[in-house]
């Protein structure tokens, strides 16, 4: 039994979650660390608060651990570990927005608020950027946008969901989807030219 | 341009377009500059952000980590065990309880009801009832007649079988 604790790290998802649903729990720990890093990144996207995202994605574990005989095999361990925290994380928001009367910010989110009035941007704002400096410069961005522009835009852009998707994922409409995409996706344009202007003027 | 026009050019991107909608699109932008520049802002972006996600460390130890959720299932496993009753789960709560109540009470019913049933046996053995007599002597009338050494006592019952008729009687002449 002492050899076979050794071998979990080499053992494939696959026959870690069989063992798993066994009742296994040496075996889910090894998925839990393998695993754990992209997880919590997930959450850390959404919600944007360290410690937020690590309860939450602790809450994620608990529930995958729960409902692992529910788990075919249709997508990988971690694409389903994932779509749990993302629902987690969707009603995190809904409470947190629950709590929090109607601000401007949100009445401008459906019609577009300032974004409805910027110009046309023509010069590519991700070039000659290299990849680690985008990625700090899309993080910086994102934590500007609203929860529910950066939540469609983690949807669409990094969990590769359709519209439709994301619309039952969300709880609205298609029609509010691609409003809050197109809205979420001129802003982090604009933010990120202006970020790269600003490094430009230094 | 119109919101509409704007976000179909978006889905028209995504590949969320019917196949006569993105034809429509693409004719429109070959004509529209404005909505060229549009498509190509948001094909940049779309670029940019596409699988740019930070991959972000856990900011605990691996087995800080796993103890919080080992914990959190354990909790949970304890809890498990002590579910919340349903309403059938009451019910057979009930009818565990109510079996045994039932039975004991028709032992006592009976037990009862048997030692009634003796008791009248026994009064019968005897000659006397457990029966309520109806006491009427307050209500009648008698009338003491006396003649030498004999003495006849009448009692009137009659007016207690029907007070509302209840009238003194003339008392029988003795000779």
């Amino acid at each position: 039994m002492a050899s076979q604790k050794k071998d979990y790290p080499a053992l494939e998802d696959e026959t870690l979650v069989k063992r798993s649903q066994r009742g296994d729990m040496r075996a889910f720990e090894e998925l839990v660390a393998r695993h754990r890093d992209k997880v919590y990144s997930r959450a850390l996207s959404m919600l944007r608060n360290e410690e937020d995202a690590v309860d939450v994605s602790q809450e994620a574990w608990v529930k995958g651990w729960q409902r692992l005989k529910q788990f075919q095999g249709e997508s990988s361990f971690l694409t389903w570990m994932t779509r749990i925290v993302i629902n987690l994380c969707l009603d995190q928001l809904r409470k947190h927005k629950r709590q929090k009367s109607e601000s401007i910010e949100e009445l401008e989110e459906e019609s577009g608020g300032v974004e409805r009035q910027m110009p046309v941007l023509t010069v590519n704002p991700s070039a000659g950027l290299e990849r680690g400096e985008l990625r700090q410069k899309i993080d910086e961005a994102l934590l500007k946008l609203t929860h529910e522009h950066r939540t469609v835009l983690v949807l669409h852009e990094f969990e590769e969901l359709e519209y439709k998707e994301i619309a039952k994922r969300m709880e609205c409409s298609i029609g509010t989807v691609m409003s809050r995409l197109f809205y979420a996706r001129r802003r982090m344009a604009a933010l990120m030219a202006f970020y790269k202007r600003n490094e430009l003027n230094q | 341009m119109k919101h509409e026009i704007e976000l179909k050019l978006m889905a028209c991107l995504d590949g969320e377009l019917s196949e006569r909608e993105a034809r429509e699109i693409t004719v429109l932008v070959e004509q529209d500059p404005q909505a060229r520049a549009l498509l190509n802002e948001l094909r940049q972006t779309r670029a940019a952000l596409h699988g740019q996600e930070t991959l972000a460390q856990v900011p605990e130890s691996r087995e800080f980590y796993w103890s919080k959720i080992e914990r959190r299932l354990q909790r949970e496993a304890a809890t498990e065990a002590v579910p919340a009753l349903s309403w059938k789960d009451w019910a057979q709560a009930w009818r565990r309880w109510l079996a045994p109540v039932a039975g004991a009470a028709t032992i006592a019913l009976l037990a009862v009801g048997g030692a009634i049933w003796a008791n009248r046996s026994a009064a019968d053995a005897a000659g006397w009832h457990l029966a309520e007599v109806e006491d009427l002597t307050d209500q009648a009338q008698s009338h003491v007649f006396r003649a030498g050494n004999m003495m006849v006592v009448w009692v009137d019952t009659q007016g207690v079988r029907n007070p509302s008729s209840w009238e003194p009687t003339e008392p029988p002449t003795v000779e």
